[in-house]
């Protein structure tokens, strides 16, 4: 608080004869910051409990009753009621003069691109597991295919020739003892190995060529399982 | 007596209201039996006449461009508090208001502490005395000089604190101080 101000406000409340000390003015300088600053401190728990941003005069008036200055709300509330009346209808008449704010502009946080960054690595791994779920899935899944779907009926036809030559040729030792455990084991269980078996040994091009179709679109649906 | 007469008239005249000032000097004649009860009365008929002229100010009040104290220091007292991010437009002119009224209040009450020691001078002693006597200024004991406890002993008593006021003085060495010692002497005189 500049000393002149607060030399013209106690010259107003004293006697013309009175004076005061240097040191007097001067605590009564510092008094008057350490008031602001202790009105300030309660009227900011009030805008706080209530989650206002913007401290108005009825956060004094309810700070300073609570500080116990009872006297000042009466005549303050009068000068804030006559302040809004007059300022308002400045305002409403010319809007030239600008109303000074104190504000703080709170920078917006920006969306993090977590969700690129999960994106971007997925697609190598893909490529490089290829291979290896090709050799896996060409043992394991040609089994279902060929209960399940249309390479089954394609294999049959394959199946048939080979019980046909096996009686052609009975002198063979391998194709007897073929031949032998059949009737004795059920078919059921042993036809798919021996088709898997026979198949890769007779056309191992062909075999090739199917397995990576089927691994193509086995590879694709365990990767959309997950 | 008669100092405290020629005070009450002149703060009568200070606050411009004559019928107040009348009513005033109707109200003294009785009080001029009793010693100490006028002080006190004295001091709250102030205050009551205070706070009667500051409702009567704030309801006849026009001007609101100029304030007793600059808009731009209170807003940066208000802002030394880092919560504080956003005030609206009216708590600057309400903090001016109020702390013009505070330090009319302060004032009143130190200056009749001098009144009460038969001084002409308000210095720090009234000020320490009248901020220990009132509850709401409390929070005004950081501002205090750090022989607060001496004022108040001195006061409490008579003669022996004039005796021992120009020591004290001297220590402070400040200029203000030298016509303060040469007063306790004349009050000194005069009683005699």
């Amino acid at each position: 608080m500049p000393i002149t101000n607060v030399t013209k406000i106690t010259g107003q409340i004293l006697p013309n004869n009175a004076k005061i000390s240097y040191d007097a003015m001067d605590m009564i300088q510092q008094g008057a910051t350490k008031y602001i600053n202790f009105v300030t401190r309660k009227a900011k728990e009030q805008c706080q409990s209530e989650y206002r941003k913007i401290m108005n005069a009825e956060d004094l008036l309810w700070a300073m009753k609570k500080l116990g200055f009872n006297d000042y709300v009466e005549p303050l509330t009068a000068f804030v009621q006559r302040y809004r009346n007059i300022e308002g209808s400045d305002l409403f008449t010319s809007h030239k003069e600008p109303i000074p704010h104190i504000e703080n502009n709170e920078p917006r946080p920006n969306p993090m691109p977590t969700l690129e960054i999960l994106h971007s690595p997925v697609p190598p791994p893909v490529h490089s597991s290829k291979p290896y779920f090709s050799i896996d899935t060409s043992h394991r899944e040609l089994i279902p295919h060929t209960e399940n779907n249309g390479p089954s009926l394609g294999l049959e036809p394959n199946h048939m020739p080979t019980f046909e030559m096996t009686p052609l040729s009975p002198s063979v030792h391998p194709f007897e003892s073929y031949f032998s455990i059949d009737p004795d084991t059920n078919l059921e269980i042993l036809d798919p190995n021996d088709i898997n078996e026979i198949y890769l040994d007779e056309f191992g091009v062909g075999c090739s060529n199917d397995a990576f179709n089927n691994v193509d679109v086995s590879a694709l649906f365990k990767h959309d399982q997950p | 007596m008669d100092q405290n007469k020629q005070g009450e008239a002149a703060e009568g005249g200070n606050i411009g209201h004559p019928a107040h000032g009348k009513n005033q000097e109707e109200q003294s004649n009785p009080m001029i039996a009793p010693t100490n009860p006028p002080k006190k009365k004295s001091l709250e008929e102030q205050l009551n006449d205070f706070w009667a002229a500051q409702r009567e100010e704030a309801k006849m009040t026009t001007n609101f461009k100029t304030h007793s104290l600059p808009l731009s220091r209170i807003k940066k007292i208000i802002k030394t508090d880092k919560d504080v991010k956003m005030i609206s437009a009216e708590t600057p002119v309400v903090f001016a208001k109020a702390c013009e009224m505070f330090i009319k209040e302060l004032t009143i009450r130190a200056w009749a502490n001098t009144e009460a020691r038969k001084g002409k001078i308000l210095s720090q002693r009234d000020l320490v005395s009248a901020i220990s006597q009132t509850a709401s200024f409390d929070f005004l004991d950081d501002i205090m000089p750090k022989d607060a406890g001496l004022p108040r002993t001195s006061i409490a008593s008579t003669e022996n604190a004039y005796l021992n006021m120009p020591p004290q003085q001297n220590v402070a060495g400040l200029p203000y101080d030298a016509p303060t010692m040469a007063f306790p002497n004349l009050n000194h005189h005069a009683p005699n």
